[in-house]
């Protein structure tokens, strides 16, 4: 069991083989990962056979991210881009050390959760959430809407009682 | 007397004492300190997940059963479309501060 720290793969081509080979080796859902691309030629082929490993492979960034560092600006897209490593969360970044017990002993209940989550995989949630996240939003406009025509009504009705008056 | 004799006593050993408190006062804290780290990430990363599976598992399916979204936005989309009407009917009035600047910026722009 590794401690959930980041674990750097350094992408060694942009074909769509080569890369599939490489991360076929990997387990996700374990540790987070960052794949770098930075060094390579053609980064936005790249991206793509990643995004395409990605989506084959049902790789969430759930219970783990998965994030890439690339020169690439202004993406759009389901992975997260960071330019260089420091810039990537400082929460796993931890250093991997010789484990005693109490820490062995919470890093097999992470094990199990770990495992509890990859099994929830055939719930298929994200659909849901969005749908609840869309909803909010929805919710979230009508309410500001509501908020702006009661001010207004107030103040309205302020001017006629101050006309009548 | 008293503190003479415990003086006494340390002969010998006060270079040990020092050497040794020095060093580890200059260890203990970071290994303390490194184990503290390691042990609150593992906790705050259980945590987490903890909470994820929370989320998935009861709130998803609280969600995907029993939505609540679409008469939550069915009845504040009532209540809006009450208080637009509600609106209008202030700003109609030939009195209403609307016309009032309508009226005042027409006649300005035509009658000048």
């Amino acid at each position: 069991m590794p401690i959930p720290s980041y674990k750097q793969v350094h992408i060694k081509s942009e074909k769509r083989e080569l890369i599939f080979d490489q991360l076929n080796f990997h387990h996700f859902g374990q540790v987070p990962y960052i794949f770098s691309i930075s060094h390579l030629e053609n980064q936005v082929e790249a991206l793509k056979n990643i995004e395409d490993f990605v989506e084959e492979n049902r790789i969430s960034n759930y219970p783990y991210p998965v994030y890439v560092i690339s020169d690439i600006q202004n993406y759009r897209g389901e992975l997260s881009i960071f330019n260089h490593l420091s810039k990537c969360p400082s929460f796993y970044k931890q250093k991997v050390k010789q484990l005693n017990v109490k820490e062995n002993k919470i890093l097999q209940k992470i094990y199990l959760k770990q495992k509890n989550m990859q099994n929830m995989r055939d719930l298929e949630f994200t659909p849901y959430l969005e749908e609840y996240g869309r909803s909010h939003k929805k919710l979230s406009h009508l309410y500001q809407e509501e908020l702006f025509l009661t001010d207004l009504l107030t103040k309205l009705e302020d001017y006629y009682d101050k006309k009548e008056k | 007397m008293t503190k003479k004799k415990s003086d006494d006593d340390l002969i010998g050993f006060r270079d040990f004492l020092d050497g040794d408190s020095e060093k580890t006062s200059s260890k203990m804290p970071t290994k303390r300190y490194n184990d503290f780290e390691l042990m609150t990430f593992l906790e705050q990363d259980s945590k987490r997940i903890t909470k994820h599976i929370e989320t998935f598992e009861e709130k998803v399916y609280m969600i995907k059963n029993y939505p609540q979204d679409i008469k939550l936005t069915t009845d504040l989309e009532i209540e809006v479309a009450s208080k637009k009407g509600e609106v209008l009917t202030y700003l109609n009035r030939n009195d209403s501060p609307l016309i009032i600047n309508l009226s005042d910026l027409f006649n300005r722009f035509f009658n000048s």
